[in-house]
């Protein structure tokens, strides 16, 4: 029943195929509008003045994710709250971060210091063994710190006319995960987005073999219940599953985003995100009658959640307790969630483990009611 | 006794679709299930093909009952809906591989079965073409070919023949014929009496959900005592034989069309045709044509409901 199942997805090929250049089409889009215009503002309050920091400020400048702006710490205070920027970054012997609220951003900026601290640390490291190398092994008298300097100078003119760092490029580039591409929300948001029509569709072929009367005759075949709801949950899972692969390699390929180290991770979260979504749209079909009904319902329902879910734009931007509470009753934000949290972490997170068990208990859920309404339905 | 069904009742709510009915098959045997829309045939059938399950009775085959267990005659059973069940995207071929391997055939066996089924509905040439560019008999006879494809015990045909050309239609009667010879079941409903003339040996009439009647054909026109009819033209004015007329043992009624021609209505069987005619040749009345209409499942149909199967 399965083959035959799988046979039948040959005839919608076409919606498939609009589904996922659909998704690549907006998520260049939505990928451009929000990169270009909506760069987050950090505010840094300096409390040293010393040249570490001042390097790891003109480093955070440079790498171009925020909008750097030094304040006071009261006015740090007083614009974070009114929701000028993001966050308040202290620079003293310690790392302080003030928000309203905690973000995505906030596990970006940590990195990015971070790596731009250790990639100072291994450039001071390499100088100092340059200086030893030299007063060891010639004549020349130098004078150490202004050795040092001479070569951080160098280090610094090679990384800014793009030359090769060839001893430790590693050192002086940040990790790839660290830099955040404003596709990455777009290309997520729009391939869950669009992968829900394909699912609540293929699904869909439910009513269709309701409609053909096709349906009928499984039911009154030896084959269980069980079996003619797997046949139909099966194609779909599985078209989900390719259409996430698919948002993987074109994101790779086409918009050069780069998925950091744990994209089977991501893919993990991905599949979790289909099953919810298949069970999600069984439970639709449950409770339309035909494929009018659901022609007629899909869209209200799909881009009233995507929108919900923060797959057109980030929630970070939504203020409403409202809107955000209604975001968490939908699949897609904690899909989103889960998928950045791993991107920008680039480890396994408490955020990315509620997200999966999230999605799998509402995956469970919506799976029951279906069924149950399906039952109802049968035996009426 | 292959299937018995005992004091069935289906309801919608307030409305009931099958009210307290009784109904047998016998191994081999093809019954008729007749009515007009809405009379609860197809109630019926969907519940004896384990579609869904009433609210009350017994469905028993072999002696078991598949309300309480459908699996006991799944496998048994062929089922023909009304409707044209195919996925009109895929080939006859495909259509009919695919419910045989529902019922767990395959390979060879499924391969070979699917070739003697497309024999005995004669749709060998076109079976790998997509169902469609099928014609509409075309369509049903696949429709038929699916049911029949596991060998079942137990057809049940719900109006296999509506809106397909008289050569499909032929062949479908025969293929229904073919059946009994192999000693399998056969339930069949249909809007066109003849159809069930030609087919039943034993015919239920169904309306309001409730089985009115019940028997072969010539028990169901003896219970409706339905009066034959006959027509009869004389070359002299009837008014001088009218009384005489009347007077015959069998006639009931006797109605002057004109001058020269009569209706009347008789009781009895075929044979008092004959002894009201002789009667009326002895009167020396100048009878010139006489046409006699004899009582069909229509008529009993028409008579015990008091509506047209149609309707």
């Amino acid at each position: 029943m399965l083959k035959l199942k799988l046979r039948l997805l040959k005839d919608n090929t076409t919606l498939y195929v609009i589904m996922i250049l659909m998704s690549l089409l907006l998520a260049g889009v939505f990928g451009n509008a929000f990169g270009g215009n909506n760069k987050g503002t950090i505010f840094i309050e300096d409390t040293t003045k010393s040249v570490l920091n001042a390097d790891l400020i003109h480093d955070l400048e440079g790498e171009g994710s925020f909008n750097i702006k030094l304040v006071t710490h009261e006015e740090g205070l007083k614009r974070v709250s009114g929701r000028e920027g993001l966050m308040l970054i202290q620079l003293s012997d310690s790392l302080k971060i003030y928000e309203l609220k905690p973000t995505l951003e906030r596990y970006q900026i940590v990195k990015i210091l971070q790596d731009t601290r250790s990639a100072q640390n291994a450039l001071e490291q390499y100088s100092e063994q340059i200086y030893q190398i030299v007063s060891e092994h010639s004549d020349i008298k130098v004078n150490k710190s202004e050795w040092v300097q001479t070569v951080k100078a160098k280090v610094k003119a090679y990384e800014e006319s793009q030359a090769v760092f060839t001893l430790d490029q590693q050192a002086f580039e940040a990790d790839p995960l660290s830099h955040y591409d404003p596709k990455i929300h777009s290309m997520i948001g729009m391939t869950l987005f669009f992968v829900t029509y394909s699912l609540l569709f293929t699904v869909g072929d439910y009513l269709e073999d309701r409609r053909l009367h096709t349906l009928d005759r499984m039911m009154v075949s030896p084959i269980s219940r069980f079996q003619i709801l797997t046949a139909n949950v099966v194609p779909a899972f599985l078209v989900g599953a390719f259409q996430i692969v698919i948002m993987i390699l074109c994101g790779k390929f086409i918009f050069g985003i780069q998925w950091g180290e744990q994209v089977g991770l991501i893919l993990v979260i991905g599949i979790m995100y289909i099953f919810t979504m298949t069970s999600l749209s069984f439970f639709i079909v449950s409770l339309v009658k035909n494929m009018t009904q659901l022609g007629a319902i899909s869209p209200i329902i799909l881009t009233g959640m995507g929108m919900l879910g923060g797959c057109m734009w980030p929630l970070e931007i939504i203020n409403s307790k409202i809107l955000l509470s209604l975001a968490s009753l939908t699949p897609h934000k904690w899909a989103i969630s889960g998928i950045e949290s791993l991107m920008i972490t680039g480890h396994v997170s408490k955020q990315m483990v509620s997200s999966l068990g999230i999605l799998f208990l509402m995956g469970c859920i919506y799976m029951i009611l279906a069924v149950r309404m399906l039952n109802y339905k049968i035996s009426d | 006794m292959m299937l018995e069904i005992k004091g069935l009742i289906k309801k919608y709510g307030e409305f009931t679709a099958v009210d307290d009915i009784a109904l047998h098959i016998d191994e081999g045997e093809i019954v008729g299930l007749l009515g007009p829309n809405g009379a609860g045939k197809s109630t019926t059938i969907s519940m004896i093909a384990t579609l869904f399950k009433p609210d009350s009775g017994e469905i028993l085959f072999e002696g078991k009952d598949i309300v309480k267990n459908p699996k006991v005659i799944q496998p048994f059973i062929g089922y023909v809906p009304q409707e044209i069940a195919l996925y009109e995207t895929l080939s006859g071929y495909e259509n009919l591989k695919y419910f045989g391997a529902l019922y767990g055939l395959n390979g060879k066996a499924l391969k070979d079965q699917i070739m003697r089924i497309s024999e005995i509905i004669g749709i060998g040439d076109r079976l790998k073409d997509r169902v469609s560019t099928y014609s509409g008999g075309m369509k049903r006879r696949i429709n038929i070919g699916v049911g029949l494809l596991h060998n079942p015990r137990l057809v049940i045909m719900d109006e296999p023949t509506v809106g397909i050309d008289p050569q499909s239609r032929n062949h479908i009667l025969d293929t229904v014929k073919k059946l009994k010879t192999e000693g399998i079941s056969v339930l069949y409903t249909s809007h066109y009496m003849e159809e069930v003339e030609a087919l039943c040996e034993r015919i239920y009439i169904m309306d309001h959900g409730k089985i009115i009647a019940n028997g072969t054909q010539d028990a169901l026109l003896e219970q409706s005592k339905i009066q034959s009819g006959m027509k009869l033209k004389f070359e002299k004015p009837v008014a001088q034989i009218v009384d005489q007329i009347k007077a015959i043992s069998w006639v009931t009624k006797v109605k002057v069309l004109d001058e020269y021609e009569i209706a009347i209505q008789s009781t009895g069987n075929g044979n008092s045709h004959k002894d009201i005619l002789k009667a009326i040749m002895a009167m020396d009345s100048g009878l010139v044509s006489f046409d006699i209409q004899k009582p069909d499942l229509e008529q009993v149909f028409l008579h015990m409901t008091g509506r047209g199967l149609r309707d």
